[in-house]
């Protein structure tokens, strides 16, 4: 299973403004989504300050208006866009709508930016509220496309407040690009989801895909001390399952450690076809979707419709992640 | 991590009918508008219902005993508080305990060490070498040698070296460490000239002192030995690596190296922060409401006054009816709980049956 592709350790983490002034990048190509979240602009004010840069920004929708907060959310957003305009002055910017049940067209917008500006050494891909069924298909597309450097930059919030993250959920789906290379499709299916705070995902998720072993992953150490029992409590009913061996942490804030830890957990799995949903903090979630991408897995996911505008507030500090393929390093 | 099935006891019937009864109270309160009582935060089967999925997670096996009967402990804990509303304040607070598993102590020892010192080392490395930023990769060729140049000492024997060194991957470790961080302080029975020059001999080679713990509540033990190793040896640089340490501890270990080891560079490389909000008296904590910090605060100083007045580390003529130095925690180790966290919850002085009783490290 270890290949050359994954991404080189000891993985660079490091806050995003000191990361850009050690490693005196001076130009780059920013690749954000644009939401109703404060944070949604936190990587930017890092990046306006460079003298050379371009600024793409994926607008997110939903297929429906009919749905709890659209107004609100909707609102925050067109605040957050006119925020964006006025901070992106001196650099081109980009904003493309991007349907969250059909990205290709944006995704292909992006790829297609990207492939006319070669000689940009620096990918700055900023997934701080990128909702997942962008996240992983455009990640795989830029992880597998370029050999630029890719610096992922997630922003975390002042403050999450005690409200729910959504309110309603979807139907399982495979997220696209992420169907699997399975040899034997009879073989038993083991799922390794990293959990969070609302059971609905994950729930619906086991109940679709029947599988044989559960291998859960708890952010840890998270947002606050009490992260772990809050999601314990959140999941119990899904935990108690006889499917469910055995439950195992990784740092919410390192995608590398989550990489790690899945890689090793699928060495216990040999001969299942494993599953991944990423449920919990979205640098887990970086960390999934480049397992995915090595080891050629299926991701499955349910789409929340729609979600807290109250979730989060404010924006406290950015973290980079260097993200560098082994074996660009190697050479 | 492994779920442990509850017991089929009453005492769970019995807790589920008591809450139920005071949910009840709470909404005919409400309705009727009358009560004089403090206002305690309703949603009592909420609050067992979370105390039970922590109780099946994480509280068995509670200081190595596997057949633990928790709604059992938790009913006796809850019959020696003198009122009902004393009782509703106790299911709160025991609601509101963050507990940590032994697993997640070992992850916490590799986040200090995988997360933290690791890249320490290599910014050493790469300094010396006068490499690039972040040319980590190119760095790693003389880690080893890096490695070698730190001396890696538990601050007490419950950082648990052992652990440390094999969840971290540590190989010839026994080059690496030693005892406590005692033989530092105290090198012979009288802290002799020779026994200090002796010791400084014999580690004259290591540039880095890594310290390592599983619990920092004040930075006292810490902080008390920090100046006279600044004062008798020649490390460079300390790096302080507790599992977990609190927002308090960690400022006044920093402010303490400023004023009185300023001749060291000192480092915290912590494994998980207990932030200010985790104190539960202090005004940025959302852990109970204004009314109910004040009616806990009564509470607790008076059973502190009944039962543990005369413990050594919280009683006269230190009194800490809220935790040692203060500390005013709901904070409990599957192989201990802090003596920072509310003295009601783990002090099993005169009688008081506690719910996570602590095994005092210390003659």
């Amino acid at each position: 299973m270890d290949t050359d592709v994954g991404p080189h350790t000891p993985y660079i983490v490091d806050n995003l403004t000191a990361l850009i002034r050690k490693a005196r990048i001076a130009s780059c190509i920013y690749v954000g989504s644009l939401g109703f979240e404060d944070r949604t602009l936190g990587a930017l004010q890092s990046i306006v300050e460079l003298n050379k840069c371009q600024v793409i920004f994926l607008i997110p929708h939903g297929d429906s208006a009919d749905t709890r907060g659209h107004r609100e959310r909707t609102e925050r957003q067109l605040l957050n866009r006119h925020r964006v305009s006025a901070m992106v002055q001196h650099h081109p910017l980009f904003l493309f709508d991007c349907i969250l049940t059909d990205p290709r067209d944006a995704i292909d917008r992006v790829v297609s930016i990207l492939e006319q500006n070669p000689q940009v050494s620096y990918l700055i891909f900023d997934f701080s509220t990128m909702p997942t069924g962008i996240l992983f298909p455009l990640f795989r597309q830029i992880w597998e496309k370029f050999s630029r450097n890719i610096i992922a930059a997630y922003s975390l919030p002042s403050e999450y407040t005690s409200e729910p993250l959504f309110f309603e959920v979807g139907e399982p789906f495979i997220v696209s690009g992420f169907q699997g290379n399975y040899g034997r499709s009879d073989q038993s299916s083991a799922w390794i989801p990293v959990l969070g705070f609302q059971s609905e995902t994950a729930v619906s998720i086991m109940k679709w895909g029947r599988y044989a072993k559960v291998l859960p992953i708890i952010a840890f150490p998270g947002y606050r001390a009490w992260y772990v029992d809050r999601v314990l409590h959140a999941n119990k009913e899904l935990l108690e399952h006889p499917e469910v061996e055995r439950i195992s942490y990784a740092s919410a804030n390192n995608p590398g450690r989550t990489f790690t830890l899945v890689k090793k957990i699928m060495k216990l799995l040999p001969g299942y076809n494993v599953e991944l949903s990423p449920l919990g903090p979205k640098p887990q979630s970086l960390g999934m979707c480049l397992v995915a991408i090595e080891c050629n897995l299926r991701v499955v996911y349910a789409q929340p419709w729609a979600y807290n505008p109250n979730y989060s507030m404010g924006y406290r500090e950015t973290y980079g992640y260097w993200l560098r393929k082994v074996k660009e390093v190697a050479s | 991590m492994t779920k442990h099935r509850l017991p089929e006891k009453p005492f769970m019937d019995d807790l589920i009918q008591l809450v139920g009864r005071w949910d009840f109270e709470l909404l005919s309160e409400k309705s009727s508008s009358k009560s004089g009582n403090v206002p305690i935060g309703g949603h009592f089967r909420e609050q067992l219902d979370f105390i039970e999925t922590l109780a099946r997670f994480k509280y068995v096996p509670y200081l190595n005993d596997e057949l633990q009967d928790f709604p059992a402990k938790l009913w006796s804990w809850l019959e020696q508080f003198e009122t009902g509303e004393e009782k509703k304040l106790a299911i709160r607070v025991a609601s509101s305990i963050t507990a940590f598993t032994e697993e997640q102590i070992r992850y916490l020892q590799e986040v200090c060490y995988k997360e933290k010192l690791v890249y320490r080392l290599l910014e050493r490395i790469i300094a010396r070498q006068k490499l690039p930023p972040y040319s980590y990769d190119r760095a790693l060729g003389g880690f080893d040698e890096e490695l070698q140049r730190c001396l890696v000492v538990p601050l007490t024997d419950s950082a648990r070296y052992n652990q440390f060194v094999h969840v971290n991957d540590l190989e010839n470790h026994s080059k690496l460490g030693l005892g406590t961080l005692d033989v530092f302080v105290h090198p012979d029975i009288r802290n002799t000239p020779q026994a200090v020059e002796k010791l400084r001999d014999r580690y004259k080679d290591k540039e880095v002192l890594v310290v390592i713990e599983d619990f920092c509540g004040s930075g006292r033990t810490f902080t008390s030995d920090l100046a006279r190793l600044a004062e008798l040896y020649d490390f460079e640089t300390v790096y302080f690596c507790p599992y977990i340490i609190t927002q308090r501890a960690e400022s006044a270990i920093y402010r303490f190296a400023r004023r009185y080891a300023s001749r060291v560079s000192v480092e915290i490389l912590f494994g998980l922060k207990l932030s200010e909000r985790m104190r539960v008296f202090s005004p940025v904590s959302s852990l109970f409401s204004y009314e109910e910090k004040k009616a806990l605060m009564t509470l607790c100083i008076k059973y502190h006054q009944q039962y543990f007045r005369s413990n050594r580390f919280i009683g006269t003529p230190r009194s800490y009816p809220f935790g040692y130095r203060d500390g005013q925690l709901l904070v409990v180790f599957q192989s201990n709980c802090p003596n920072h966290t509310l003295p009601i919850v783990w002090a099993h002085d005169n009688g008081w049956e506690p719910l996570f009783r602590r095994v005092q490290r210390y003659a």
